[in-house]
């Protein structure tokens, strides 16, 4: 019986290092000095510690990207939860009869093959102006997002208690009195949880940030897609410090959040 | 304001977005697919050609018959070993573990990552004589290994890309679909005599179906539009043996600028993706009010 224990043990372990040890090099390089990079055989662990890589992701070429990253994400995500919560009370508390078809169309848009929208989105952008602007991202990722959006949020108004709603109706309230005094004080968790995976999945995003924000305006996958093919090893230290401060924001979301993450990969289709 | 018409009001906002930033633009994309148009031609301009596109993307562009496959092959790889490594490590969580809930915690982290960023690692990690992967293949072979060089290699890298990120996903649904099987059937069953294998296979996996089928499709889909840890990892390299179905997509929307040939390759691929959605919706719809 102990044996079993212990390969039980033994697997575990294995499988918390499969999945943590990419992330531990990925620190190790943005820390170490250019030359211990591209060193042959690679150090497991930096022999010296060296901030340079952070100094240069910050307040290099492409360190306004950081700054990019969080205002589309807070942009987007604001206005996902905005247009979202009168949609999901709508079919939360309201139940219309199609509520089911539209919660399914919504879902049939994460199925899409992105180019179908991508560049039909790109000259829509770009008629209105919006290309290369904040607004211009951040609609895109509006898009991407308010399908997650709309679901999450039903499923967090669902189960909250009527009780105080259905007195208030009963009083003549009326609906929009409800949701405002009523539903989104009690729902504030929700919605903050729901604003912050809208704000990861902009965060993270690259291929419309790509298409829809260059020099001044790009986002931070858009900067680290630049480093393809540089051979040289203070470059790819700064990739890899990007990419410590790209994850994280990630790491913290996925602390707090944790309780929520089958819902929100899964668009509230797996509720965990 | 009564009610009817409230809740339509309601969703307005959302339905506006929708259709602005995405029917609108599918529609054009379509129309565009019938047209051959090179935005950096401007002067040639838009000329309709009907199916032309759709033609050659089929008959006459081995390029894209090419992405197909590495889509498949990678996205087939990709799919099994998470699917297996997935099932496997839920399976194991299941057991009673100390601290259950921190190693949870610890597994769940790749799927938050930016899959750019993976794409970053795995360069790094993959990248012949500096990475540690590669350094360790070297040291097993007593060779140089070119793995980021080699058409296999490269693709079995950026499967460990995918494998990686998402592989957390499905163990998050399977686990959650192991805890709905009720205890009592374990304990009952091996009264009976059952052993753990006949246990995993007809208790555990009677309950596992819908998630199993759950999981493999939405990764399947997701797999069908994999293409961000390419950029940093191979570009789509050696020569084109990483290019997946959206990256050549890409490639032609965004680098080259023929809308329509690339509009034609996306909509080629939209009734696959659909025809995977309609087999999801049934599923989680099956006589359930969402």
């Amino acid at each position: 019986m102990k044996l079993k224990r212990f390969y039980i043990y033994l697997m575990l372990a294995i499988l918390i290092g499969f999945f943590l040890f990419p992330i531990f090099w990925m620190v190790g390089t943005s820390l170490k000095p250019g030359w211990a990079v591209i060193h042959d055989p690679p150090y497991l662990l930096p022999p010296e510690i060296t901030f340079a890589n952070f100094q240069e992701a910050i307040f290099g070429r492409g360190g306004p990207a950081i700054w990019n990253s969080v205002i589309v994400g807070l942009l987007s995500s604001s206005i996902t939860v905005g247009i979202s919560i009168p949609a999901a009370y709508s079919l939360s508390r309201l139940k219309p009869k199609w509520s089911n078809d539209f919660l399914l169309f919504l879902l049939s848009l994460r199925f899409l093959p992105p180019f179908v929208t991508a560049i039909g989105i790109f000259f829509v952008l770009q008629a209105f102006g919006v290309l290369n602007t904040y607004i211009g991202v951040a609609m895109a990722h509006v898009l991407l997002n308010v399908p997650i959006g709309v679901w999450l949020l039903k499923g967090f108004f669902d189960p909250l208690p009527k009780s105080i709603e259905e007195s208030a109706i009963m009083d003549g309230c009326g609906r929009m009195t409800i949701l405002r005094k009523i539903l989104l004080p009690i729902a504030k968790p929700a919605i903050l949880i729901t604003f912050l995976f809208c704000f990861l999945f902009s965060w993270n995003e690259y291929i419309f940030a790509s298409f829809t924000t260059s020099g001044a305006t790009r986002t931070i996958p858009v900067v680290v897609s630049t480093f393809v093919g540089e051979p040289r090893g203070y470059a790819w230290g700064v990739m890899a410090s990007y990419s410590v401060i790209c994850i994280v924001p990630a790491l913290m979301l996925a602390l707090l959040m944790r309780k929520y993450a089958l819902r929100a990969f899964t668009y509230g289709v797996v509720k965990g | 304001m009564k009610e009817k018409n409230l809740s339509k009001l309601l969703i307005v906002p959302v339905l506006l977005v929708i259709l602005a930033l995405a029917i609108f633009p599918m529609i054009l994309t379509l129309v565009l697919s019938f047209c051959s148009w090179n935005l950096r031609t401007p002067r040639i301009g838009i000329n309709f050609i009907g199916l032309g596109n759709y033609s050659t993307l089929l008959f006459g562009d081995t390029r894209f018959i090419g992405s197909l496959i590495n889509t498949f092959s990678i996205a087939g790889s990709a799919l099994i070993l998470e699917f297996l490594i997935g099932l496997g490590a839920a399976l194991l969580l299941s057991k009673k573990i100390r601290g259950k809930t921190y190693l949870v915690i610890l597994l769940i982290i790749p799927m938050f990552v930016s899959p750019m960023m993976v794409g970053a690692i795995t360069k790094l990690l993959f990248i012949e004589r500096w990475g540690i992967f590669s350094h360790s293949l070297n040291l097993l072979t007593g060779g140089t290994v070119l793995t980021l060089s080699d058409p296999i290699l490269a693709k079995l890298s950026l499967v460990f890309a995918d494998v990686w990120q998402w592989t957390p996903l499905v163990f998050l649904i399977l686990f959650s679909g192991i805890q709905t099987v009720p205890r009592t059937l374990y304990e009952s069953s091996s009264i009976e005599g059952a052993s753990d294998w006949q246990q995993f296979r007809y208790v555990t996996l009677h309950f596992l179906k819908p998630f199993i089928f759950l999981v493999i499709l939405f990764r399947l889909v997701d797999l069908l539009k994999f293409i961000d840890p390419i950029w940093i990892t191979t570009y789509g390299g050696p020569g084109t043996a990483t290019e997946t179905y959206a990256f050549y997509n890409y490639m032609l929307s965004f680098v080259h600028f023929r809308v329509g040939y690339a509009a034609a390759a996306a909509w080629l691929i939209l009734p696959v993706c659909l025809s995977i959605y309609l087999i999801l919706a049934k599923l989680i719809f099956r006589g359930r009010r969402l």
